[in-house]
């Protein structure tokens, strides 16, 4: 019986040896495994988890930080906004004010309203009279700056509806009409014979229009020629688009400052002899605005002879 | 109407001195010159004098000019003056609030002299009777 059990023992042992081996080796592996594990533990394996830890509290101080420094930005903006708003009514009025009550007295006596006066004194009140005068333009041309550089880069601000432009630009001239005819310049607007009605911001356009008509009438000399001329010419096939032309026959621009002409705060040489007080940004402001409209400006212009500008608008905005 | 009659300006001005200006220029010419330093006296004021025309200052202590060409256009017996709107403002948003509000025209006083505000005063009445 005994001898059978062994026989049985044996027989099974040589039967199933490569297994009992295997066990035995992963058995032995596994614990080797987990000495080394054990080895290790006490020292590395708490560190990748720490570490990813303090990355994640840093990157959330960082986080926390850029979102006070925005709130912050945001705040100084709001600031800004109202040191803005509240310059453009002091200028407006607290400026204003007493440059009316100068420029007004000087222009009565001048005109011996107030009783008569000598020719010696007429030539003094004359000249104070053209001081005031040439404050009050500065002041006209802060505010200027001021209505036109709001929003003036931000498509998202702008308000397209569907506008008339020849009865924009009918409105923009109305504003030049006292002006070009003390300069005895000539005005012409071609306008087609129907409307033509483009997808643009209103506001924005009158100040396209205002800054080319401005420049215009400034730099053409007396008994000159603006022509305004609208047309839905299919310039480029793949879109309607309305293209508005300026010409004058102006100081033009040199040809060596064309590149130059759309930059910020660029005077051409010539037109800085013309007029003194020019700030340079009437030009790139246009280019700003038309851009947004998704549309095209350029520009032709010989010294001394005048300048023409060509500027394109789509009739309908695509979405951006 | 009487063509002997002066014809009667409303001048609604805040400021002492522009005030005294304004009515001086246009005493000066003819005119019955009535003040009002504010928006309620100006008011109370064109009801009570039924001017021919009103020049009307915008920012004024109490009501301000906008209130008061509200009010004025408001009016049964007020309607049909005319308002010249004569002030320092002079952004976008203002002139088309004041036209809004049937302001007749809108002046810039820095931009004008008192010889202009005349000149706007007599055209005003001249479309009036016209």
């Amino acid at each position: 019986m005994n001898s059978t059990v062994i026989l049985l023992v044996s027989a099974l042992v040589v039967l199933f040896h490569p297994f009992i081996f295997l066990w035995y080796g992963e058995r032995k592996r596994n614990r080797k495994l987990l000495q080394i594990a054990e080895l290790a533990l006490p020292q590395e394996p708490m560190i990748p988890a720490d570490e990813a830890r303090q990355q994640l509290e840093a990157k959330d101080r960082e986080l926390n930080a850029k979102e006070l420094a925005l709130s912050l930005a945001g705040k100084r903006l709001d600031k800004l906004d109202t040191a803005k708003f509240e310059f453009v009514s002091v200028t407006t009025h607290q400026l204003r004010t007493p440059l009316s009550a100068i420029k007004w007295t000087f222009d009565m006596l001048n005109k011996g309203q107030l009783g008569p006066i000598t020719d010696e004194q007429k030539v003094f009140l004359q000249k104070g009279y053209e001081s005031t005068d040439r404050a009050i333009d500065i002041v006209n041309e802060l505010l200027k700056i001021d209505s036109i550089q709001e929003g003036k880069d931000n498509r998202a601000q702008y308000s397209f509806s569907n506008v008339d432009l020849g009865e924009l630009i009918d409105t923009v001239a109305f504003l030049f009409t006292n002006q070009m005819k003390q300069k005895n310049i000539n005005f012409t607007f071609n306008k087609p014979a129907s409307q033509i009605i483009a997808e643009v911001d209103s506001k924005q356009m009158h100040v396209v229009l205002e800054n080319l008509l401005d420049n215009a009438v400034k730099y053409t000399k007396s008994g000159g020629q603006i022509t305004v001329t609208l047309s839905d010419a299919k310039l480029n096939s793949a879109r309607s688009v309305a293209e508005i032309i300026v010409a004058d026959t102006g100081i033009g621009i040199p040809e060596r400052e064309h590149s130059k002409i759309f930059q910020r705060f660029y005077r051409s040489s010539n037109a800085v002899k013309v007029m003194t007080d020019g700030n340079g940004l009437g030009l790139a402001i246009i280019k700003d605005i038309i851009g947004n409209h998704q549309g095209e400006i350029h520009f032709e212009s010989e010294e001394n002879k005048g300048t023409t500008f060509y500027l394109t608008i789509p009739l309908q905005q695509t979405k951006v | 109407m009487d063509p002997n009659k002066k014809q009667t300006v409303l001048i609604v001005e805040d400021d002492e001195f522009l005030r005294a200006l304004a009515a001086k220029r246009l005493d000066k010419d003819g005119f019955n010159v009535q003040v009002a330093v504010d928006g309620e006296t100006a008011v109370a004021t064109a009801k009570e004098i039924k001017p021919d025309v009103i020049v009307l200052d915008l920012i004024l202590p109490g009501l301000d000019g906008f209130e008061v060409l509200e009010k004025i256009k408001a009016e049964e017996s007020l309607k049909a003056v005319p308002i010249i709107v004569f002030s320092n403002l002079g952004q976008k948003e203002d002139i088309e609030r004041a036209q809004y509000l049937g302001a007749a025209s809108f002046l810039v006083k820095s931009n004008f002299t008192l010889d202009d505000l005349l000149e706007k005063v007599k055209e005003q009445l001249a479309l009036v009777k016209g």
